[in-house]
């Protein structure tokens, strides 16, 4: 068996450099450093980005949005949607119910609707007789005669000396 | 090439750079840390234990360490990671901008933390108050 056989292990030619102490500890205390800065210098960084976002950033995206909003409202063509024109469409007609048998044949259409005549809805016009009323109620309020004095009703203030 | 330790304003670099001790990151060790040594810790893992330094010593906390139900006691603290417990540092407290703390603390010479660092605590000057307004 080969394993058997080489059940004893030789010594190295050369001996393996063991770290010095001092050596050693250092290098785990550079690495150790360069690890320190690079994670306090991140969570230092996300420190300040969230305190800055909490002072500024959140007020400055609600002004934004306000403003927004209103710059929106006061122009609204652009809050409105672009209005496409619209295709001809075949609108089909209602159906027509079928004809009771016992309802006669000879029943009346339906009127259809016709829009109102000009003459039956006149245009608005100027009433005469509001210039008459007008003229009598700047007269009454012209008028400055003296009003009548005022008499007290108070009893109680009547009888103090 | 040479990194340098994270940029302090209190704690010395070379306490920073004489750090003896070290939990890696991923690492996680539950128990209690005590010299009567002037050396030092940094925590880049997870401990659930008491830190104690009887005289001098530097307690690291690096970005990614978390520190649980401790009571930290040392000449120097550094923190940039997370600590849940009570701090107590007899020269200078140092508190970064990625650090979290939970709990008090109390120094009695020197505090730096910066505005970005989270404090849930009460943060005690245990020097004499007159003696400091006097001068």
């Amino acid at each position: 068996m080969p394993w058997l056989s080489s059940s004893k292990t030789k010594p190295p030619d050369a001996p393996a450099t063991v770290p010095d102490t001092s050596v050693l500890r250092s290098t785990a205390l550079q690495a150790s450093w360069r690890r320190d800065r690079w994670v306090g210098r991140r969570r230092v960084a996300l420190r300040w980005s969230l305190y800055y976002l909490g002072r500024y950033g959140l007020p400055g995206l609600l002004l934004l949005s306000m403003g927004l909003f209103v710059w929106l409202r006061i122009v609204p063509w652009l809050a409105a949607p672009t209005l496409q024109p619209v295709a001809s469409v075949a609108i089909a007609p209602p159906p027509v119910p079928a004809a009771a048998p016992d309802q006669p044949a000879s029943s009346p259409a339906p009127e259809a609707l016709v829009p109102a005549s000009p003459e039956a809805d006149p245009p608005l016009r100027l009433e005469r007789q509001w210039a008459a009323v007008s003229a009598r109620l700047i007269s009454v309020q012209e008028d400055d005669s003296p009003a009548p004095p005022l008499k007290s009703d108070n009893a109680l203030h009547s009888q103090e000396p | 090439m040479s990194t340098n330790p994270a940029t302090t304003r209190l704690v010395p670099t070379e306490r920073l750079s004489a750090i003896t001790s070290l939990i890696a990151e991923g690492a996680e060790f539950d128990g209690n840390f005590q010299t009567s040594r002037d050396q030092g810790i940094k925590i880049d893992g997870r401990l659930k234990g008491n830190i104690t330094f009887e005289s001098g010593g530097t307690v690291h906390v690096g970005a990614t360490g978390v520190i649980e139900n401790t009571r930290i006691e040392a000449d120097y603290v550094f923190i940039e990671g997370k600590i849940i417990g009570t701090v107590i540092a007899r020269k200078a407290l140092e508190i970064t901008g990625s650090a979290t703390m939970i709990g008090d603390a109390s120094y009695d010479e020197l505090i730096d933390m910066h505005p970005r660092a989270r404090v849930r605590g009460k943060i005690e000057y245990r020097g004499d108050i007159d003696a400091a307004a006097s001068n």
